[in-house]
């Protein structure tokens, strides 16, 4: 727990700030017209389930767990042979990662400040600004480095850093209109300028751009990627992406050819998708990885696209066309640069500078942590302990060697994580570990050819069919690029169909209360699942390297119950993964007055109802049940 | 003085006979509209009770003189129920002032031209819509100057609602509970565009198979700002509007289905897509249209509702209520002769509103009284419009050459739930758009009327 004083000064700082009424207002200035309104809200999630996040150091499910490490030199693998029988020197040990679980009782303790300005000079020049603030009051039971003895590399594998996370060695932003600091960040989600003249307009700055029918399922909404530091995408699931869309500077053109169709172009600044960071509540890369963001290798890059919409009879249609980085970026391992010895091996540490590993607590102790996060991590534990050694040869200056299948992939590994825990371990029986990965995130360019119909269908007045209203869309994607699961450095690259059924309906169930509005929507993707993982790492287990599954279908079924007059509605939203996984948010929302808006949700999920937990999404956040609620006075 | 042959119960009589033999043509002395096409004055349609609240009272109530609870029962069947409730009950004052004689000042000057140009020229097709009779759509003004049916006098509502080509309304809207607390503000922008039925006899970009293009986005408060709708509306009344949306949490422009309309567009306002003009929805998905009566009414229809040149912002002073902010202030005048048409919502199932009862002004086919009844015909809402030809005592705003005609304020009451949504046409709201009929050589279709508008607004 830190940060009261902080909370209290900002809290204090944004109620000073409310009392001025420069904050809401409205008029003309020079000629120019003028208005600016805000609110502030006051965020948090309450767990509900006691399992703390398994990617984070205080919630690693093997924290506080005896295991057994049962290592060995195996003459065969040493040799490279592959022989009938085992022959070689075992070397064993128990090991107890040291790291003290969390007991968490909040996922999420934000306090957020927005306010937007917008002026309009003419009647054909216009602009927005938008500010946002965030405070992060951070009532976690956060991870000490110094409590396990943790030398971590990298800005952000010390105390946990909430926003800040340009690349392995600085804090800083890749945004270039943020500013962050470790509990606290503030960018400019808008800050655009239009030029709007008969067909044409012309939005220049920061901004985002959503296109496609869609909701949450992102076929051709890729023009910008996803913030995913505040609430990962577990806020208010009917607000889609509003949120976590990051704003990219750009020059977005768009042109009404007629009144049924219209060009719209654009062309922007490569901005990346913005994962949360090591031991923050909703981490989704294990922290015992050293990511090292390439970013500066692309930020000087643009992104393009255009979209055609419109209308033929009855029929709407898009045609798009997008070429860009992508911006979730792919992984694979690289040289961890860090010059640390293993304990009783001097000169063991230049090695593994060469290497992807780095000696330190916070790292994988045993193969069978390794086994079990390689799983929950869509990768391939077999298959990237080769790479680990064959894409970098300074690894076999310590002996290892690949290896053929998963029990000489464990004996390896544990061989490895007993020595680099002091080998005295074996004398005593207890070892140390800890040896973490790093891994590199490079962004690769793709082209994506869309296009989509849409009908609405004519029934009897308050029949299902009357005013359904259908979309169908979907993208090709030729070469795409993904991260291996076996994290080499041969990227895998495929042709990646997406498509979405969208099916939209108001039905009125009674005179009394407002219609009910639905969504239902099936996703289909044929080499990634709704992340961007590729398929062939689903399925991996503590006992199996991944058997890969064959495509990834979602299905989506939303419903929103206004109460008379608005002032309350109650939402409902399901995402189904087809191999067993269901994510169930039910949610309140209460207007009870013009200044204010409170959200209540509950978020439930479960990866386990039919199939194996580690070939569906869910289990990525599995942990993340809990209660949501925002509090928002608006000014 | 050509009035004295006739009792005070002629005009009843001659009212409830027109209503049962159909007879279209207003007026009870005289037919309505040569007299409005030859000088516009009526005076000789109707007899001074009809034209004077002081004979109709038998001096009771008078010009200048203010309408509470303590006299309300004079002109009790003047009111609609729900304004009669407001007085006697909620403590709403109305004014009573002298009635407008010039005809032209309940029109705007375009309008009333096209209506008597285009006289007679109106028929109603074999699918139920408004041609001329060599089968084009409507070209302008009243289609149906004397209706002689619900139908007929609906379409005179329907095609031009604003009776402007392209009509802009800066909306401020308050919203009170009922407790008469202040509980939900906010501004809003309106835009209508009629492609067909327009004064100047054109169809607008050849487009004649819609009727118009009209969009509505919030600028106020925080929340709501940027909500943005586009609906755009075939000229076939049977069919739905084509509805596009700009919600801000989706950040970007999406198409809705739209056949609910009868719930606010936001959260806490009364006001519903169906009330608007009195004729929301395309007019065949309603049915069962059927004059019921004719009747003199009060009606806010004179220069006086006009709020320019006493607030900078045209907004109006209020009253009544519990906390003294139910009503704005209203100026009200007898209208001699309305139409009572009601219609039900056979197009919607299980639509909350069981029938609607619209009093059209005989003269310039305008409704003064609009009242929404549940489905167990319990009173749920009323609508009640106020217009003004904007030129008063302080200030006169000219459309074009003339003043200009508009509505200027609306009580939107439902009084189950006791929510009363009061907003102005005011000069400009927040975001400095400004209300105006006029766009000159502004290209507004492309401003306010298309999806990347919608896109625009929206932010």
């Amino acid at each position: 727990m830190k940060n009261n004083n902080q909370l209290a000064t900002a809290i204090s700082l944004v109620s000073l700030g409310l009392s001025s009424a420069a904050w809401s207002a409205n008029g003309e200035l020079f000629g120019i017209d003028y208005s600016s309104s805000g609110f502030i809200r006051v965020e948090a999630a309450a767990k509900t389930v006691s399992e703390e996040n398994p990617f984070n150091q205080r919630g690693n499910v093997f924290n506080g767990v005896t295991v057994d490490r049962n290592g060995g030199v195996n003459a065969g693998t040493l040799l490279g042979l592959n022989l009938p029988f085992s022959v070689g020197l075992p070397l064993t040990d128990t090991a107890t990662r040291n790291g003290e679980q969390a007991n968490n009782d909040f996922n999420f303790t934000q306090v957020r400040l927005e306010n937007t300005l917008q002026l309009r000079f003419s009647d054909n020049w216009s602009a927005t600004a938008k500010v946002r603030g965030i405070f992060d009051a951070a009532q976690y039971d956060e991870f000490d480095p110094n409590s396990v003895n943790s030398n971590a590399a990298g800005f952000l594998y010390g105390e946990p850093n909430y926003f800040e996370y340009d690349d392995f060695e600085t804090g800083g932003v890749q945004n270039r209109l943020e500013v962050a600091g470790d509990n606290y960040m503030v960018d400019f989600p808008s800050l655009y300028l239009d030029y709007q003249n008969g067909p044409i307009l012309v939005r220049a700055g920061n901004q985002q751009i959503a296109w496609g029918q869609a909701l949450f399922f992102r076929v051709m909404d890729v023009a910008n990627g996803l913030d995913l530091r505040r609430h990962l995408i577990l806020d208010f699931a009917s607000e889609e992406y509003a949120d976590e869309r990051i704003s990219s500077p750009a020059i977005r053109v768009s042109y009404q050819l007629n009144a049924s169709w219209e060009l719209d172009m654009y062309a922007q600044a490569f901005q990346p998708t913005v994962y949360a960071n090591p031991n923050t509540p909703y981490n989704v890369i294990a922290s015992q990885f050293t990511v090292h963001d390439r970013y500066s290798d692309a930020n000087e890059e643009i992104n393009s696209g255009f979209r055609l919409k419109g209308n033929i009879g009855d029929f709407g249609l898009q045609f798009m066309y997008t070429n860009r980085y992508n911006p979730d970026g792919v992984f694979r391992w690289t040289a961890s640069n860090v010059n640390r010895d293993a304990p009783g091996i001097p000169g063991s540490g230049l090695i593994l500078s060469q290497t992807p590993l780095e000696i330190d607590p916070t790292g994988v102790w045993s193969a069978e942590e390794w086994f079990t996060y390689a799983g929950m991590a869509r990768l391939d534990g077999v298959e990237g302990l080769n790479k680990l050694i064959t894409d970098f040869p300074a690894s076999q200056l310590l002996l290892a060697r690949p290896v053929n299948g998963i029990d000489a992939a464990k004996e390896e590994l544990d061989l490895f994580f007993i020595l680099t825990g002091g080998a005295g371990s074996v004398i005593t029986g207890n070892g140390m570990g800890g040896l973490r990965g790093h891994i590199e995130r490079e962004y690769k360019r793709e082209d994506i050819f869309a296009t989509g119909f849409s009908y609405i269908f004519s029934g009897e007045p308050g029949s299902w069919l009357d005013q359904l209203i259908l979309n169908f869309e979907v993208s090709f994607t030729p070469d795409r690029t993904f991260t291996s699961p076996d994290l080499g450095q041969d990227y895998l690259v495929e042709d990646e169909f997406i498509s979405a059924l969208v099916l939209e309906k108001y039905q009125r169930f009674s005179r009394s209360f407002p219609a009910t509005y639905f969504v239902f929507q099936w996703m289909h993707r044929t080499e990634s699942d709704l992340f961007g993982r590729h398929l062939s790492g689903m399925g991996g287990t503590i006992n199996n390297a991944p058997t890969g599954v064959d495509a990834w279908d979602g299905l989506v079924l939303a419903l929103q119950q206004p109460f008379p007059g608005l002032v309350w509605r109650a939402d409902l939203s399901v995402l189904y993964d087809t191999r067993g996984g269901v994510f169930v948010q039910p949610a309140l929302k209460w207007k009870p007055s013009g200044n204010w808006n409170i959200e209540a949700f509950y978020t439930y999920i479960d990866d386990d109802i039919s199939s194996n937990a580690n070939e569906n999404i869910m289990q990525t956040f599995d942990w993340a049940e809990e209660f949501g609620l925002r509090v928002a006075y608006q000014f | 003085m050509h009035i004295k042959k006739y009792d005070t119960n002629f005009s009843r009589r001659r009212f409830m006979e027109n209503t049962l033999k159909g007879v279209g043509a207003a007026g009870v002395l005289a037919p309505l509209w040569p007299l409005i096409a030859n000088a516009g004055d009526v005076s000789k349609a109707y007899p001074d009770e009809l034209l004077s609240i002081e004979m109709y009272t038998k001096g009771k109530v008078k010009p200048g003189d203010i309408i509470t609870a303590d006299n309300v029962e004079h002109v009790k069947e003047l009111l609609d129920p729900i304004a009669y409730m407001h007085v006697k009950e909620m403590g709403r004052r109305i004014h009573i002032v002298e009635p407008v004689k010039d005809v032209s000042r309940i029109f705007p000057t375009e309008y009333l031209e096209a209506t008597l140009r285009n006289q007679g020229k109106a028929v109603i097709g074999k699918d139920g819509n408004v041609y001329t009779k060599s089968g084009e759509p409507w070209i302008g003004g009243t289609p149906f100057p004397e209706p002689k049916n619900g139908v007929e006098a609906q379409y005179n509502l329907t095609l031009s609602w604003g009776r402007h080509d392209y009509s802009q309304y800066a909306v401020r809207d308050w919203d009170i509970d009922s407790s008469g607390d202040l509980s939900y503000q906010y501004d809003f922008v309106w835009t209508e565009l009629n492609t067909t039925a327009r004064t100047d006899g054109t169809v607008w970009k050849d487009k004649k198979d819609l009727l118009r293009y009209q969009s509505v986005f919030f600028t106020a408060p925080n929340d709501s700002a940027g909500t943005s709708f586009l609906n755009i509306w075939d000229y076939d009344q049977r069919k739905f509007p084509e509805l596009h949306g700009y919600i801000p949490a989706f950040r970007r422009v999406r198409q809705f289905p739209t056949n609910q309309r009868f719930e606010p567009l936001v959260p806490g306002i009364t006001l519903f897509l169906s009330d608007a003009w009195a004729a929301g929805d395309p007019l065949q998905t309603w049915g069962n249209y059927k004059i019921v009566g004719r009747q003199p009414m009060l009606g806010a229809i004179g220069s006086r509702n006009f709020h320019g040149g006493y607030h900078d912002n045209w907004e109006k002073p209020v009253h009544g209520g519990p906390k003294d902010q139910t009503f704005f202030d209203t100026y009200m005048e007898l209208v001699p002769e309305c139409i009572v048409v009601e219609a039900e919502p056979t197009g919607y199932a299980r639509a909350p509103v069981g029938k609607k009862r619209v009093w059209i002004d005989a003269r310039n086919q305008m409704y003064v009284a609009y009242v929404v009844y549940d489905r167990r015909g319990e009173m749920w809402k009323s609508f009640e419009p106020h217009y003004a030809m904007q030129d008063n005592d302080k200030m006169t705003r000219n459309d074009g050459s003339h003043p200009a005609w508009s509505w200027s304020s609306v009580h939107s009451h439902d009084i189950q739930s006791n929510r009363m949504s009061r907003f102005v046409q005011a000069k400009s709201v927040t975001g400095g758009y400004q209300s105006g009929y006029d766009p000159g050589d502004v290209d507004v279709f492309n401003k306010f009327l298309t999806i990347q508008a919608m896109q625009r607004l929206g932010g």
